[in-house]
């Protein structure tokens, strides 16, 4: 009973800061070694050893999914939904969020070596003067700016909410201002360039060449004009009700899109799925040929 | 190990009601791939694949970079974390870039994901490595650009225009950007050729590429191109699978079809409205004039 | 001879012209129709789409004090699209008396995007005078989306407990009165401009009503699940968000209740929208007509 409720988070205080620095620098070292051993095995045996790692970490969301869920009733009185099966000494539920919060961890990790492939390619542009090198520093600018104010306004935010007395707000206003009126705004308006490009790319290629292609221009049509008010006048002549009322473009375009293109999406979908479980199936046991595997 | 401090109410929350359907289909189309492999291991050169137009293009996009001196760019998607679409995407540019490394032809990898551009950088080297030329590998080739949408969008814009691709692959995950990415590079001249596993993005890169991989092509890219038995084993499976669906389909469609043109019952209204289903207004008594083409579009929606 | 050569030929380079306009020109004209009329709208008829209606209607059906959850995935990168679903959205809920709790999961920023429009809808006449932490709660940014849908469905209160409002966490307030289960809330409505509302299709395991408003790009993708009944209705882009706006106005007509505002951006991005819809069908159209005189004269290879 007393092992369900071991808590490891500790009280936030000077001194166990240092503990959590000094464990924290304990778990680097020991990954170090861990890694550095793998890259020691032979690569016959290192083969099994990742697989091995593979399957397991497959597994563990496999479980997830097929392990009986129970509703339960809490000592306190509240219902739950868990996994009833305790991993000594934690629940089931604990140990999955604890495997999340790892793959987080690690992805923040692999987020650092994109950075640095970031500054690497565009610090050799900038001190090589290749061409180009003027968007390089806008670029590296940028990022600068972005990663100093949002810092800054992190510290901000925490520092109030801990009720330390000083200007807060300056580094609010800083970062509202890079990101919700810069990044944004820059993000909304690649986003409406879809629309420039959907004018573009359907002149160019809804072109009457072949049976199939007329076909497809003509469901087009329809589905398009089913969008348009205007364009519903144009059969707004036929009754709303009995068989001539199939004809109307807006039952025309609701047709076509949920009695034809939705079957079709749902076999392209299917075979997705299919695909995509074959996928993992060959890599979680092993059996993945390939570059990217070997 | 303690004792509870919870008391179990309802055990197997997931295979209630028809929960257990979904778990048993799971297993068979598991059990349908891995008889699948079986039967290609054993019997090596028995399976076949049809053209992939797509895949075909591969070297000639290839030759054509190499003839004008431009680089090949390849997108793995925007995959949120190394997940087996980003691995199926990159499995297939280590063709690409094997065929790149042969003739020499520069090439251009960028990344969404940290995750993805790490094992990207790995199977790069890699390739440049077994192809024996290790000194043709650019570290600056694979790089990571950004994990915001329409900032990557930009940045992948940018180098088509700047360095004028002459090959252009997609694979993966795409939204909204793939068109911006796939007007660009048609500006430029550049065949394209690209997969997604998100069809809704399926008609704006037919409308803008060479050559699209419809669905599930994607998956079958690999076996396409390596014609290991296992990869195409896992394929006859996955077919297999498909066809039973097909088969439930059918079955599907008469059953629903029969209780299409005879009345529900008393009974049976009662039932779907315990099951949580209510039978909407109109579709008790379907006339023939409905069933005929205008009741199919208002099929139940519960 | 020559005179009767010249316009022959002029009409041909006229077709050539219209075979391959430059893209530069078309996108000229659209910005020009779109520009004119973003400023100056047009307001155009409707007719709603069923699919919109249906989410409206079951909405509308709810009585006061029923308790809907909101998840709120849009940023500003898609609020043509996803702004006026989300405010026709909270006017009808408020309107109709509806406790409301929204999570976001897209963007840590959403919060401070959506707080100052539900505080200003809240102000107008019909909206019941709503108040954070009475009448709806937010219950703002989750970075973990797989652990945030599961953690709704599986036990909603300890999801968000750990969220404050004026001290106290949303779920000792009156909003989530009587709410211990998702089953208790009569709806999850998800308002995205991304792929979030799949982990929901994988997840709310029958407990509640789904609906969705999403981007028209979406709409492919999302259609089969209204078909097969997953969602109780979808609302589809700008034309959802006009669609809403259009059921407002016939259930709240604007000239009965003085005050109430039932059309704002929906209705103000469809012009543009229909007209740029009606230049592309005009640029495939012209773009055929060229091929099809092309190929009559011989000249189109």
């Amino acid at each position: 009973m007393e092992l369900l409720q071991i808590d490891l988070t500790l009280p936030r205080t000077d001194a166990n800061l240092w503990l959590v620095i000094g464990l924290a620098g304990l778990a680097m070292f020991v990954s170090a070694v861990i890694l550095f051993g793998i890259s020691r095995v032979p690569s016959n045996f290192r083969r099994p050893l990742v697989g091995m790692f593979v399957f397991i970490a497959g597994l563990i969301w496999i479980l997830d999914w097929a392990l009986p869920k129970a509703t339960v009733q809490r000592a306190s009185g509240e219902t739950d939904s868990i996994i009833p099966i305790p991993i000594w000494p934690y629940e089931y539920d604990l140990v999955m969020e604890k495997v999340v919060q790892g793959s987080q961890v690690l992805s923040g990790v692999l987020l650092a070596l994109g950075v640095l492939s970031i500054l690497r390619v565009h610090v050799k542009r900038l001190t090589k003067g290749q061409k180009d090198w003027p968007f390089s520093v806008v670029l590296l600018g940028s990022m600068a700016a972005m990663i100093v104010i949002g810092l800054g306004e992190w510290i901000a935010n925490n520092r109030e909410a801990a009720g330390i007395p000083g200007n807060h707000e300056d580094m609010k206003t800083a970062f509202s201002v890079v990101f919700i009126d810069m990044l944004q705004i820059l993000d909304a308006a690649m986003f409406s360039l879809i629309a420039f490009f959907i004018l573009s790319a359907a002149y160019r290629a809804f072109r009457i060449r072949s049976v199939e292609a007329t076909i497809m221009m003509g469901v087009a049509l329809v589905v398009l004009l089913g969008f348009i008010p205007l364009a519903m006048a144009l059969t707004a002549g036929l009754p709303t009700e009995g068989l001539a009322s199939n004809f109307r473009i807006e039952n025309l375009k609701s047709w076509i899109l949920l009695t034809v293109s939705t079957p079709a999406l749902r076999a392209i979908d299917l075979g997705l799925g299919l695909g995509l479980l074959a996928m993992a199936l060959r890599i979680m046991l092993g059996l993945e040929k390939g570059v990217a595997v070997d | 190990m303690g004792e509870r401090d919870y008391e179990i109410i309802s055990l197997g929350l997931q295979y209630q009601k028809w929960g257990w359907l979904l778990s048993l289909t799971t297993v068979a189309v598991v059990a349908y791939i891995l008889w699948g492999i079986f039967m290609a291991r054993r019997k090596a050169g028995s399976v076949t694949i049809r053209r992939i137009a797509g895949l075909d293009q591969i070297d000639e996009a290839v030759g054509r970079a190499t003839e004008t001196a431009r680089p090949v760019l390849m997108v793995p998607g925007l995959s949120a974390a190394l997940d087996g679409i980003a691995v199926q995407a990159l499995t297939i540019f280590a063709s690409i870039i094997r065929s790149a490394a042969r003739f020499a032809t520069p090439i251009r990898l960028l990344n969404y994901n940290g995750a993805v551009f790490a094992v990207a950088q790995e199977i790069a080297k890699d390739v440049y490595q077994t192809e024996g030329v290790p000194d043709r590998y650019d570290v600056d080739s694979v790089r990571f650009v950004s994990d915001k949408q329409f900032a990557f969008a930009a940045a992948v814009a940018g180098t088509i225009q700047r360095d004028k691709v002459a090959a252009a692959f997609y694979m993966g995950d795409f939204y909204a950007e793939s068109l911006i990415m796939a007007e660009n590079a048609n500006m430029v001249g550049a065949i394209q050729v690209a997969a997604t596993t998100q069809f809704t993005q399926t008609p704006f890169f037919i409308a803008a590429c060479d050559y699209v991989l419809l669905g599930d092509e994607f998956y079958a890219a690999s076996a396409y191109l390596g014609r290991e038995p296992v990869l195409l084993g896992s394929l006859v499976g996955a077919d297999w699978a498909k066809l039973t669906f097909m088969l439930f389909a059918i079955i599907a469609l008469f059953v629903h079809s029969f209780q299409a043109i005879r009345p529900l019952t008393q009974e049976q209204i009662q039932h779907f409205e315990e099951m949580g289903t209510p039978v909407l207004e109109g579709q008790q008594y379907p006339t023939p004039d409905e069933y005929f083409f205008r009741w199919i579009t208002k099929v139940p929606r519960g | 001879m020559s005179q009767d050569l010249q316009p022959e030929q002029q009409r041909q380079t006229f077709w050539e012209t219209m075979y391959a306009v430059d893209r530069r020109w078309l996108y000229l004209i659209l910005i020009i129709i779109v520009s004119i009329l973003v400023i100056n709208p047009i307001t155009v008829p409707n007719v709603e789409d069923p699919a919109a209606e249906a989410l409206y209607d079951y909405l509308s059906g709810l009585n006061e004090g029923d308790f809907v959850y909101i998840e709120s995935d849009w940023t500003n990168s898609t609020r043509g699209e996803s702004r006026g679903q989300f405010e026709a959205l909270i006017r009808l809920l408020m309107r109709k008396k509806v406790r409301f709790c929204i999570s976001t999961l897209g963007d840590p920023q959403i919060p401070d995007i959506i707080r100052p429009i539900i505080e200003g809808i809240a102000q107008e006449a019909g909206s019941n005078n709503y108040k954070e932490g009475t009448d709806y709660a937010i219950a703002g940014y989750f970075p973990n989306l797989e652990a945030h849908v599961s953690g709704l469905v599986n036990n909603i209160r300890e999801t968000v407990r750990e969220k404050r409002v004026a001290g106290r966490s949303i779920v000792d307030t009156p909003v989530f009165e009587g709410i211990t289960d998702l089953s208790d809330a009569k709806c999850v409505v998800v308002i995205t401009g991304s792929s979030t509302i799949n982990l929901w299709y994988e997840r709310i395991r029958a407990k509640t009503k789904l609906g969705l408003m999403c981007t028209a790009v979406m709409s492919g993708e999302n259609i089969p699940y209204y078909v097969s009944g997953q969602l109780v209705g979808i609302a589809i882009g700008a034309k959802g968000a006009f669609d809403f706006e259009s059921l407002l106005e016939k259930e709240w007509p604007a000239d009965q209740n003085p005050g109430y505002k039932n059309f704002t951006s929906g209705r103000r991005y469809m012009s543009p929208l229909f007209f740029a819809l009606m230049l592309l069908i005009l640029a495939v159209v012209m773009g055929n007509v060229a091929m099809y005189q092309l190929k009559r004269t011989g000249r189109h290879n």
